[in-house]
């Protein structure tokens, strides 16, 4: 059962195309992170998934619903980039018109949640700093029981010991109720810790869309001679190679080093800069069935 | 609405969202539609209590049709003179004016941007999200707060009625049933403005989605809805259903009370002629030898009026047709809705 | 200022808890692993005790459950734990520990070939890197299997 399905999915805004041809197929039970530069169109796609915008070609389904369908919006959560809340309401008020709003509620969660988090209910949202609005948008798009939950960036704003204590939750929350969760960051160093699958975007288009096991399997840092750099893109698939003097550090989709090159695992960190470097570079779905 | 509808809407949870999210506008309308009412039942007993003191209460025939009170004649001078401080028609067309805007009050600074801001200030970004759809929620939440302006606006209707019986004697010169003061201080007018307020408004905010040129549109559009009732609308409608007299002048035949849609002149078998040919033709003579000339020339006048029996019912199809207008524009206000959710 | 970590969910089941080292480039799961064996090897860890509960550690380290349960899985494949559904993941047996007199004589050895690097001029870098050149060599080579516990990585044909 795939969570997400996408099959040429594109955006257009006026005259750009925020999101080209995108095919993406997510299974559940993971945890995929999606990476990308700025504008490369992780919004869009987010947005698109939790049905606030319509796509200008193509299709998504979400769960095998339509976004934006009322299935879909029963079983999906998804927090856009700009934290979304009724900033002119209490904080009480904005708990009691999400329960409203919403058929399937789990109460004793929204209030543990916000308890935990010292915020006054009488407070109006509005005057919460950035993280504690994006702490609330999270206890309530959780307390909804989803089983899919979409984040844009919006850990961003909360403080280091935040940000480990939100995400341990929500770790707790894939490990005990099999939540699925699609969360764009930027922060690479957490993305082996916490996800399981990776997906990046480039220019609009998806670039890697694979298991973070199998592409850590399936890759190795080599390191040679610089002169050596040149032959070695005939004998593996070379994704960066970067060169300093008579070193060359080359990051390669092999599991065997080559003759002559000393080999070591790749790191997450090195695995998704090297894509982002190299837009041309894919690993999709479909290579991993070949193999 | 049937009723499972209604419950498809889920009324309840609805105007609980709507209690906690749109406070102001849910105090606001009723209050302003109630708050006039008010001062217009406070105005009109002080309007009543000036003219028994005055003794003038058996002149003036409340409920009556015409202004044409029965004691208020030339040969009464010192009545006139007195009944004169009583007229004031600025004050009161002016009173007149205000309530007829409060339904676009009510569309342009409730209605229009309790829309327009859900999408303009992102929030449709989280409502869009939850397990309600935006049809619900938007027919659940402004849909009550519709029903709330309706019902206050009814309310503000009736006063408005009861304080114009007596304070349309204020308008020097009077007025008539068929004058648009009469027809807008009824409550179904004011029901019905207010209805087709808030339904632009609904139109407008999920169509132009920005608070700003939302409203601007909004005022223009109304604006031009409320001018085009009064002349357009108005003309076309009196003419209907109108009946045609010839004129005897010995003996006038239409009933008091009646509105004259139109006059002409006609000979036999012949065309309709504007009557402003034919006066520009009359010679300078008195009446009687004008009526000769006229016979000489073979013209008859012919008048076209609308009895007073006509007027309630015009006055329900030109509130129908507010009304009618109203459900188009929820209509496309939902389909446009279906069509483009969001971006 | 010693303190004891703060405990803010149910009792720990554990005697000891893991902690993360993000600038290491060692995949999590195998860093769990290394400090269930270093517990081992330090006695913090005995058999028959019970390893952090995987919510427990998910919570703490933010960190994926299927990342923990693999850890558990390479510690059961290893032979050092098992997993008792419902319960908990318990320590089996201590990994086999080469008798002391032995670890003595191997340390000798080492001490001599140290002595001979140094009069050849290696510094402390050096030794260190020509040892894990050497270690990397052995344990990717053939005599991989000569390596405890690296035989049922090798059949597993790589992580899951």
């Amino acid at each position: 059962m795939n969570v997400i399905e996408t099959d040429g999915l594109g955006k257009r805004y006026r005259q750009t195309w925020a999101l080209r041809d995108c095919r993406l197929t997510v299974p559940a039970g993971h945890v995929a992170a999606l990476v990308g530069h700025n504008g490369a169109g992780k919004t869009t796609l987010l947005r698109i998934l939790a049905g606030v915008v319509t796509p200008t070609a193509g299709t998504a389904t979400v769960l095998g619903f339509t976004p934006g369908s009322q299935q879909a919006r029963d079983a999906v959560s998804a927090i856009d980039q700009t934290v979304p809340l009724y900033r002119h309401l209490r904080v009480r008020d904005q708990l009691a018109a999400a329960r409203e709003l919403n058929d399937q509620w789990d109460t004793d969660l929204a209030i543990q949640r916000l308890s935990s988090l010292n915020l006054m209910t009488s407070g109006k949202v509005g005057k919460l700093s950035g993280g504690q609005q994006a702490q609330l948008a999270l206890a309530l798009a959780l307390a909804r029981r989803p089983r899919l939950l979409l984040l844009d960036e919006p850990l961003a704003s909360l403080d280091p010991l935040a940000r480990q204590e939100v995400l341990g939750w929500l770790m707790t929350c894939v490990a005990e109720d099999g939540l699925s969760v699609v969360f764009s960051s930027h922060v690479i160093a957490e993305l082996e810790r916490v996800a399981t699958y990776l997906v990046v975007l480039s220019q609009g288009r998806v670039q890697v869309a694979a298991t973070i096991d199998s592409l850590l399997d399936s890759h190795l840092a080599l390191t040679g001679p610089a002169a050596d750099a040149g032959q070695l893109a005939g004998q593996v698939p070379v994704i960066t190679a970067q060169r300093t003097g008579r070193q060359a550090q080359v990051l390669a989709r092999t599991d065997t080093a080559p003759p002559g090159w000393a080999a070591r695992p790749v790191t997450m960190e090195e695995l998704v800069l090297g894509y982002l470097r190299e837009p041309a570079a894919r690993v999709l779905p479909r290579l991993e069935a070949a193999r | 609405m049937t009723a499972r509808a209604i419950k498809a809407i889920n009324v309840p949870r609805m105007a609980r969202v709507t209690w906690y999210k749109h406070r102001a506008s849910v105090f606001g309308i009723p209050s302003m539609f109630l708050l006039a009412a008010a001062l217009l039942v406070i105005d009109s007993l002080l309007q009543r209590h000036w003219i028994s003191s005055h003794h003038f209460t058996y002149c003036l025939a409340y409920g009556d049709n015409s202004t044409s009170s029965r004691c208020l004649t030339q040969d009464a001078p010192y009545q006139l003179g007195v009944f004169a401080e009583f007229v004031n028609y600025w004050r009161t067309e002016g009173t007149v004016v205000a309530v007829f805007l409060l339904a676009a009050g009510a569309g342009l600074f409730a209605g229009v941007p309790w829309v327009a801001r859900e999408f303009d200030g992102g929030g449709f970004r989280f409502t869009w999200t939850q397990s309600v759809s935006p049809r619900r929620w938007l027919l659940g939440t402004f849909g009550l707060l519709t029903l709330l302006a309706a019902t206050t606006a009814a309310i503000c209707g009736v006063a408005a009625h009861w304080w114009f019986q007596v304070a349309q004697f204020r308008l020097d010169g009077g007025t008539t049933p068929w004058g648009w003061e009469s027809f807008e201080m009824t409550p179904l007018s004011m029901v019905s403005w207010t209805l087709l307020a808030m339904a632009l408004a609904l139109l407008l905010g999920v169509t132009i989605r920005r608070v700003l040129p939302a409203m601007i549109t909004f005022a223009v559009i109304f604006g031009g809805c409320l001018v085009l009732a009064q002349t357009w609308l108005s003309t076309l409608l009196f003419s209907v259903g109108d009946i045609p007299l010839r004129v005897n002048y010995v003996n006038p035949e239409y009933p008091s009370g009646s509105y004259v849609a139109q006059t002409w002149f006609a000979r036999p078998g012949g065309p309709k002629l504007n009557p402003m040919t034919v006066y520009a033709q009359l010679p300078n003579v008195p009446q009687p030898q004008q009526v000769r000339w006229l016979a000489q020339h073979y013209l008859t006048e012919w008048i076209a009026y609308q009895p007073h029996s006509h007027l309630v019912w015009l006055a329900f199809a030109r509130n129908g047709i507010l009304v009618a207008l109203t459900a188009l524009a929820v209509l496309v206000s939902v389909w446009w809705l279906r069509k483009h959710p969001a971006e | 200022m010693v303190t004891d970590k703060p405990d803010n969910f149910d009792d720990e089941v554990s005697p000891i808890a893991f902690y993360l080292d993000r600038g290491l480039g060692v995949p999590t799961y195998l860093q769990l692993v290394h400090q269930v064996d270093y517990a081992l090897r330090l006695g913090f860890l005995r058999a028959g005790d019970q390893l952090p509960r995987i919510k427990d550690v998910t919570r703490s380290l933010a960190v994926n459950p299927d990342t923990v349960m693999k850890a558990y899985r390479e510690l059961e494949l290893r032979g050092i734990a098992a997993g008792r559904p419902g319960v908990g993941t318990f320590i089996t047996q201590a990994p086999a520990v080469v008798g002391l007199k032995q670890m003595a004589a191997l340390q000798k050895k080492l001490t001599t070939w140290l002595a001979e690097a140094a009069e050849a001029g290696v510094d402390e870098l050096g030794m260190k890197a020509l040892f894990t050149a050497a270690l990397r060599d052995f344990s990717g080579g053939g005599a991989a299997s000569r390596l405890p516990g690296r035989a049922e990585a090798r059949r597993e044909g790589g992580a899951a």
